[in-house]
């Protein structure tokens, strides 16, 4: 793997480990043909809202 | 040719795919593992769009259909979905914070089968204004 392709499997790795727990671990979509995903809930968007509010962009 | 049409999937061939299922199935002490009837599929899915021109939508539904494949036994959803979510963050300097953040979790939730028509006019107004 080139050092490209590390660091860019570094970042995928740390997003896919953060949403981890928001997946069922089993293949439920080919057992059942419906998806699972547990909700991530209203945080992330207001951290980016308030972010955004503070900087004077909202 | 919009920058929306592109060899998405280039980056990440099916080496840096596995890698991606072992290093999740490493931090749970999962078994890292082929099935036997979804991995051939899914790894060929894969390849013969890897290096093709693809409309986003369509590199997104390559890797839900590859999930739904299960080409691994465990943690499939957040490998495609986290390849997703990082090719779809190319936009990001197109996009204000909060759009970014629509698309990206849009992207997932189409990569996991769990988008609502709803979201899916959300990508679709989001590409519409980054084709004008």
């Amino acid at each position: 793997m080139t050092e490209e392709q590390q660091k860019r499997l570094k970042r995928v790795m740390k997003d896919a480990l953060r949403i981890q727990d928001r997946f069922a671990a089993e293949p439920v979509l080919a057992r059942t043909g419906k998806g699972y995903l547990k909700s991530e809930g209203v945080g992330t968007l207001q951290r980016i809202k308030a972010n955004m509010k503070k900087s004077g962009r909202l | 040719m919009s920058e929306l049409t592109k060899a998405w999937l280039l980056p990440f061939d099916w080496e840096f795919v596995t890698e991606v299922n072992r290093g999740l199935c490493k931090q749970k002490n999962a078994l890292h593992k082929p099935t036997s009837d979804g991995h051939s599929p899914a790894r060929q899915l894969w390849e013969e769009n890897q290096t093709k021109k693809l409309k986003l939508a369509e590199a997104l539904q390559i890797c839900q259909r590859c999930h739904r494949l299960a080409p691994f036994c465990f943690y499939n959803g957040n490998t495609f979905a986290g390849i997703a979510r990082d090719f779809v963050a190319e936009l990001n300097s197109l996009l204000t914070p909060q759009k970014a953040y629509v698309l990206r979790s849009v992207a997932g939730h189409i990569v996991a089968g769990t988008a609502t028509d709803i979201e899916t006019e959300q990508l679709d107004r989001i590409l519409e204004e980054l084709e004008k």
